[in-house]
């Protein structure tokens, strides 16, 4: 499915930061509807804090945030190294977390709420492990219950930090090829942060750009030809193509 | 079995029972969040805290107006107020905050008994406690203290673990995190400054930390954990009063030495026995 010039959320001169450090400054970019965005940078360039900013998990120092569409609901994928991974807890116990917003105090799932629980496992392919705790999970488990947590609250923009984190190429093409299955199925928008740059331009629709004083949008095909890389990682960075799939390579020296 | 009943018949021991298996009980619960959180020590800082406030009751408290339990209170509320707001600078871990209050309130309490000559006597009561002298009024207040703290804990339930395990992806789905992890460490700070007194700080920070660690090591499932968790201190309860009574031990380091002794008996069992099984 085609991305739409629906914007869902609108970035106009928004600076973020935490406490008296200014992190990023005058964002002004468009989240589309059906838009598959990512977000690429050198380390401590404010990616998360871009997702943050995004979730509304970092007040704004400048600027408005808006959303066009009435609905807009957010599923987070947190990084997996960020929860954790010896909690006491099931998969299936992980994932109906998704449903706790729509639940009121004192009160435990629904009938309703289950079904969006073991349907969200379904698609994210854990159904089978649904019963068996966290900690004895693969990364790449981890990782499927954590997008299936998002899953299962019904997001329409699903918000991915590193998904594929400590993954091996296995799991690092299986996490990308659900997360581009759900988008493609589901029609649900995604934003997605990884360092592994292989993994974001093979898949992505778009590519947003953040470098110490510059922030800037591009389509994928066209970020890759004029070779935005060199400039945002500040080194020869080329994009060659091995059976169809894009490679990223770097000469490895920075003059 | 004459023993145990000539033991658990006289009436202040039923109360004493009553009170270490209400007050282990609620520790018990809320020490498994302390082990989730990774923050056990805020058990030990915050009991140091509370001594605190008695020491200084015990001082001045007449003079303005407080008892022990209010200024007690009034003690580990500061104490949470400080492990709960965020540490702005990165120069300091929360861990060390943690030390740095135990030990600064340790300090202070040993200052305050010095001069304190009336509190000097009662000092080994602070660390050891009495629970066998516990008051029936002691009992009700800690009854109703603990049944409030239990009562907001099964309300809170699903949206405590959530935010425990993990607080951003809660506050994405429009979860107060930082709202719930103030009311845990609150609930936890209450229930220490109405134990402290009567079960001293060995008591309570042992409840805190060694019956999670026995639900921990027994089982992987959070309820089982919970319910582990509250047994073995009421197990423990029941032989330590009987082995205090019988040896003329002091009750609260008796019990607190049954519950180690069961971890270790529980750790043996889980390494050597069901492994081979």
């Amino acid at each position: 499915m085609e991305i739409t010039n629906r914007p869902l959320i609108t970035f106009t001169d928004v600076s973020l930061g935490y406490g008296k450090k200014l992190i990023l400054k005058n964002l002004n970019f468009d989240i589309l509807s059906n838009d598959f965005l990512g977000i690429i940078g050198p380390n401590g360039s404010g990616k998360t804090t871009l997702l943050k900013g995004i979730l509304g998990l970092v007040r704004l120092r400048s600027g408005t945030i808006t959303s066009k569409a009435s609905d807009i609901k957010f599923g987070y994928v947190v990084q997996r190294q960020f929860v954790d991974e010896v909690f006491p807890l099931t998969a299936r116990e992980i994932v109906s977390m998704g449903r706790y917003r729509n639940i009121r105090l004192g009160r435990g799932l629904r009938k309703r709420d289950w079904e969006c629980v073991n349907h969200a496992l379904e698609i994210a392919g854990v159904s089978s492990i649904a019963h068996q705790t966290y900690r004895s999970l693969s990364g790449g488990q981890k990782q499927r219950v954590l997008i299936a947590r998002a899953l299962a609250s019904e997001a329409n923009i699903l918000i991915l930090d590193e998904p594929t984190n400590d993954l091996d190429i296995k799991g690092e093409t299986q996490i990308m090829e659900l997360i581009k299955k759900i988008h493609a199925e589901r029609s649900v928008t995604v934003v997605i942060v990884s360092h592994l740059l292989h993994n974001i331009i093979n898949y992505v629709k778009r590519l947003a750009f953040i470098t110490r004083d510059r922030f800037f949008i591009e389509p994928v095909e066209e970020a890759t030809k004029n070779n935005y890389l060199s400039e945002v990682f500040d080194c020869p960075v080329k994009v060659g193509e091995v059976s169809g799939k894009k490679v990223v390579v770097s000469n490895g020296s920075t003059d | 079995m004459d023993l145990l009943i000539e033991i658990f018949s006289e009436p202040f021991i039923q109360v004493g029972l009553a009170a270490s298996l209400i007050l282990g009980g609620i520790c018990a619960y809320l020490g498994v969040f302390l082990i989730l959180k990774r923050i056990v020590f805020v058990g030990a800082a915050l009991s140091q805290m509370a001594a605190v406030g008695l020491v200084v009751g015990h001082m001045i408290g007449h003079q303005i107006g407080l008892n022990l339990e209010a200024l007690a209170f009034l003690f580990s509320v500061l104490g949470v107020l400080l492990f709960w707001l965020p540490v702005s600078d990165g120069s300091i871990t929360k861990e060390s905050l943690i030390g740095y209050t135990y030990i600064f309130a340790s300090a202070l309490a040993i200052l305050i008994i010095a001069k304190d000559p009336l509190a000097e006597a009662e000092n080994i009561d602070l660390f050891s406690g009495n629970i066998l002298f516990v008051t029936r009024f002691d009992l009700f207040l800690i009854s109703i203290i603990s049944g409030l703290v239990f009562i907001v804990h099964v309300f809170f339930r699903k949206e405590f673990v959530f935010v425990t395990f993990d607080p951003t992806t809660a506050q994405t789905l429009k979860i107060p995190a930082r709202f719930y992890d103030f009311l845990i460490y609150l609930t936890l700070g209450i229930v220490i400054s109405v134990g402290i007194r009567s079960a001293g700080m060995l008591f309570i920070f042992s409840s805190l930390i060694i019956p999670a660690m026995i639900g921990m090591t027994l089982f992987q499932r959070l309820i089982w954990i919970f319910l582990a968790s509250v047994i073995s201190i009421w197990i423990s309860s029941v032989f330590g009063i009987v082995f205090s009574y019988k040896f003329d031990l002091p009750t609260g380091p008796t019990i607190s030495a049954a519950n180690a002794i069961m971890l270790l008996i529980c750790l043996f069992v889980k390494r050597f026995l069901l492994r081979s099984s």
